[in-house]
C-alpha cells in the first residue's frame, strides 16, 4: 500500500504531458455536423469501429485514453456499445466483409448521431485503395460528418479536432 | 549411419526416388518432391526424433504466365539447429488436388484453408474445409492470389453478409456465446464463438479475417523497391518489423551489403517497437484483471516511448525509418544520449511498478494457472515469439538465425515453462529489460559509416527469397518472389499472429468465458496482421 501511494506521489500529475498538435490541421467538417454538434459540448460518447485499419489509428485512440491525454477530462467518454454512442469514429478502409457490420453499427446508433472519420484510410482508403476487397472509404456506405486526416492522426491532433468541432 | 549425415541427405537416404531434386537458395535447401510424396516425406520431417522439424510456412505460387503450374512450399525449423528446409512440389497444369498434411500436422491447417481461399488449391483430406478468408457472402470461384484475377475487381455478394459457419456442439445445458466481430473496447474486429457447458468454456471457434484487405495482392501490383510504405501498414503495431522485414528479401534479391551502422539502427528501433508494445500489453493485461492503477502507468510510459520515438525519427510508430538498402534516419550524439537517460528513467519507473504488479494477490490468483498452452500443444502448433518462449518453445530469431546486428549482439532469450497468463507477462517483463539493456549495447557498440548501400545486381525474373525478423511478437516472414520488370511477383507476408491465433483456441479450453480477455490479452495478437 505504501509503495503505491509512494509511487502516485512521485509520479504525480502527467496530464498534459504531451506536444501541442501543430497548426493548420485539415480537418474538414460537414456544414450540417456543427448543429449536431452542438448538442454534445458538454458531453460526448464515443464509440469506435474498426473497419479494417492497420491498428495504428486504434493504438491512438487507446493513447487518448491513458493519463497523458485524459480524454474524460474534456467529458468525452468511450462506450462499449454503439447503442450508447453520441458519435461512430470510424478507422481504415471498408472491407468487404466488414462492410455489414459497419451498417449495423451505424443503423444501431441513436440518432442524432456524428460519423468521424478517422484517418487517411477511412477518409479515401489511403494506400489500400482499389483493392477488391476493399468496398470504399467510409463516406460511400454511411454519411461522414468530421474528416480527421493522419497516418495515423496523433492523439494530440485527434483531440483538437474533437475539441474544435465542440467549441464552434 | 543416419546421424552424420545433413537432413538434405538425410530425406534422400530415406525417401531416394521420390525426391525430384536438391537446389539451394540463399544457403536455404530446397527439396523437390514428387506431388504424392509431399505427405510422407513432411511427415517424416516432423517426427523423426534427429529432424524434429516445425512447419514454420506454407504457401503456394501461381507461376503463370511465365509456367503453367502452382507451387506449394513447406518451409520447416528443423529442431536443435533451428535451420531451414523447403519442401517444394508443383502442380502442374489444371491439377487442383493436393494432399492435405493438416491431419498430422496441425500447424498447416489454415495454411491449407488459405490456399484454398486464394488460389483454389483443395487440400484433399483436410478434416476441416471451411471458408477462411473468404466470408459466405464472397461469390463461389472468388480466388484472388489467381494471377488472372485482376487486384482491382467489384465483388458482388451472394448473399446478405453476416451467416458464418461455426463448428457446433449440441447436448443439454450446451450453450453458445458469440462474441464479435466489433468488440466493447477499442480493438480490432473478430468472431469469437464459445461453446459453454455452465462456466468452462468447452471450444473456441474463432472467425477472422474482417480486415481482409487484399495486402499481398497488393504487392504484387508494386515494384521491389515501392513495397516498404505497404509493408510498413500491414500492422500498425508491428511497422518496424514488417518494413525489416521486407527490406531485407529485398536486399538478399538485390545482393546489397547494408552498412554496419544500418544493421545497428535497425537493430535499436527494433527493440524500442518491442519495448513500447510490450509495457502497453503488461498494462492491458492487468487491465483485464480490472488492475487500472497498473494499466495507468504502462500507458503513462508506453506514451514516453511513442513521445520519445517521434522526437528521434517524426513518426510514434517509426514509419519512414527503413528504406530498402538500410535506414533513412540517422541519430546524433545527443539524440543517443537522449535516449539512453529517457530509458534509464523508463526502466527504473517500470522496475517501481514491477515491484507492485509482483506482490499484488488478487493479481497473481487471475494470472496463474489461467489460459495454459501446454508445451506439446505449442510445438504441434508451430506457435511464435513471447507465447512459445512462455510455454516452453525456446525459439529467437535474434539468437537462432541473426539479421541486423544481432550476430554482433549478444541477446538473452527469455522463457518460462508454465505457459500460464503469469508466464507470458514473466516474459514480457524479462523482454523489456533485455531491449533496454540491448540498446544500451547498442549506444556502445555504434560504428560509424554511411547510412545505405548500393544495389549489386539485377535478378532474374522468378528470383526469390525469404526473409525473417523476430518482431516483438514473434516470427515475421516473408516470401518475396519477382516477375518481369522487377515488379513483385509474388509476396507471402506470415504475422506471428496467423500460427498463433489456432492456438489460443486450445488455450482457453476448460477457463471461464471472464478470463477470455485475459487469455487473449496476454496472447496480444494482432487481427490487422493476420487478416492481411
Amino acid at each position: 500500500m505504501f509503495k503505491i501511494l509512494k509511487k502516485s506521489f512521485k509520479t504525480g500529475i502527467v496530464t498534459g504531458q504531451y506536444p501541442p498538435a501543430p497548426t493548420g490541421q485539415k480537418i474538414s467538417v460537414a456544414p450540417t455536423a456543427q448543429k449536431k454538434a452542438e448538442l454534445f459540448r458538454k458531453s460526448l460518447t464515443i464509440r469506435e469501429v474498426d473497419t479494417g485499419s492497420c491498428n495504428a489509428c486504434e493504438m491512438e485512440m487507446n493513447a487518448l485514453a491513458s493519463p497523458i491525454y485524459d480524454i474524460e477530462r474534456f467529458g468525452i467518454h468511450i462506450a462499449a456499445s454503439p447503442r450508447h454512442a453520441d458519435a461512430l469514429v470510424v478507422t481504415g478502409p471498408v472491407t468487404i466483409n466488414m462492410e455489414g457490420p459497419l451498417k449495423d453499427v451505424f443503423k444501431t446508433t441513436p440518432n442524432q448521431k456524428l460519423v468521424i472519420a478517422l484517418g487517411d484510410c477511412a477518409i479515401n482508403c489511403g494506400i489500400f485503395k482499389g483493392s477488391y476487397a476493399v468496398t470504399g472509404p467510409v463516406d460511400q456506405h454511411i454519411p461522414v460528418d468530421v474528416r480527421i486526416p493522419g497516418c495515423p492522426p496523433r492523439p494530440a491532433e485527434i483531440l483538437q479536432a474533437l475539441e474544435d468541432l465542440r467549441k464552434s | 549411419m543416419e546421424s552424420v549425415l545433413n537432413p538434405v541427405e538425410h530425406l534422400q537416404h530415406i525417401f531416394g526416388p521420390a525426391i525430384n531434386r536438391v537446389s539451394t537458395n540463399h544457403g536455404i535447401p530446397v527439396v523437390h518432391v514428387h506431388t504424392n510424396q509431399i505427405s510422407a516425406i513432411t511427415r517424416y520431417l516432423h517426427a523423426n526424433e534427429k529432424l524434429r522439424g516445425t512447419l514454420s510456412l506454407l504457401w503456394a505460387v501461381d507461376h503463370r504466365p511465365r509456367d503453367v503450374c502452382y507451387e506449394l512450399c513447406y518451409l520447416f525449423t528443423l529442431g536443435e539447429s533451428k535451420d531451414w528446409l523447403i519442401v517444394s512440389t508443383d502442380l502442374p497444369g489444371e491439377e487442383r488436388l493436393f494432399e492435405s498434411i493438416t491431419p498430422k500436422i496441425h500447424a498447416a491447417n489454415w495454411y491449407e484453408r488459405e490456399i484454398r481461399d486464394m488460389f483454389g488449391l483443395i487440400a484433399h483430406g483436410h478434416p476441416d474445409l471451411r471458408r477462411l478468408v473468404r466470408h459466405n457472402h464472397w461469390p463461389k470461384g472468388v480466388h484472388p492470389l489467381h494471377k488472372n484475377f485482376p487486384w482491382n475487381s467489384v465483388l458482388q455478394w451472394r448473399q446478405p453478409p453476416g451467416s458464418v459457419d461455426g463448428q457446433f456442439i449440441h447436448g443439454e445445458g450446451v450453450f453458445e456465446v458469440p462474441v464479435g466481430p466489433i468488440h466493447a473496447g477499442i480493438i480490432e474486429p473478430g468472431h469469437f464463438r464459445f461453446t459453454v457447458a455452465g462456466e468452462p468454456i468447452m471450444h473456441l471457434d474463432l472467425q477472422h479475417f474482417w480486415k481482409h484487405r487484399g495486402v499481398e495482392k497488393l504487392f504484387e501490383q508494386q515494384t521491389l523497391s515501392g513495397g516498404v510504405a505497404l509493408a510498413e501498414r500491414i500492422t500498425g503495431d508491428t511497422t518496424l518489423g514488417h518494413s525489416l522485414a521486407y527490406c531485407q528479401a529485398v536486399e538478399m534479391l538485390w545482393e546489397i551489403h547494408v552498412p554496419r551502422r544500418a544493421r545497428y539502427l535497425r537493430s535499436m528501433f527494433l527493440e524500442l517497437e518491442r519495448l513500447h508494445n510490450h509495457i502497453g500489453d503488461v498494462g492491458g493485461i492487468c487491465n483485464d484483471t480490472a488492475y487500472a492503477l497498473a494499466h495507468a502507468h504502462c500507458s503513462r510510459l508506453k506514451e514516453r516511448v511513442l513521445q520519445l520515438n517521434d522526437r528521434l525519427t517524426g513518426s510514434r510508430f517509426l514509419r519512414g525509418v527503413n528504406c530498402v538498402g538500410g535506414v533513412g534516419i540517422d541519430l546524433s550524439t545527443d539524440q543517443f544520449s537522449e535516449l539512453v537517460t529517457e530509458l534509464e528513467h523508463i526502466e527504473k519507473d517500470f522496475t517501481e511498478l514491477e515491484q507492485i504488479i509482483a506482490v499484488n494477490a488478487s493479481l497473481i490468483d487471475r494470472f496463474e494457472s489461467t489460459g495454459i498452452l501446454k508445451k506439446q500443444t505449442a510445438w504441434d502448433h508451430g506457435v511464435v515469439g513471447v507465447v512459445g518462449r512462455a510455454s516452453g518453445i525456446d525459439r529467437d530469431l535474434r539468437r537462432d538465425r541473426p539479421f541486423a546486428a544481432y550476430d554482433e549482439l549478444s541477446v538473452r532469450v527469455a522463457g518460462s515453462l508454465h505457459g500460464d497468463v503469469r508466464a507470458r507477462v514473466q516474459v514480457r517483463v524479462s523482454e523489456i529489460h533485455e531491449s533496454i539493456r540491448l540498446i544500451r549495447e547498442i549506444q556502445r557498440m555504434l560504428p560509424d559509416g554511411p547510412l545505405k548501400g548500393d544495389r549489386q545486381v539485377v535478378p532474374d525474373s522468378g528470383a526469390w527469397a525469404l526473409s525473417a525478423v523476430e518482431g516483438w511478437r514473434g516470427e515475421i516472414l516473408f516470401f518475396l518472389m519477382i516477375g518481369e520488370h522487377e515488379q513483385i511477383h509474388r509476396c507471402k507476408v506470415r504475422d506471428p499472429s496467423f500460427v498463433n491465433w489456432p492456438a489460443i483456441q486450445m488455450a482457453v479450453i476448460g477457463n471461464i468465458i471472464p478470463d477470455f480477455p485475459l487469455i487473449n490479452k496476454s496472447f496480444s495478437l494482432s487481427y490487422a496482421g493476420n487478416d492481411l
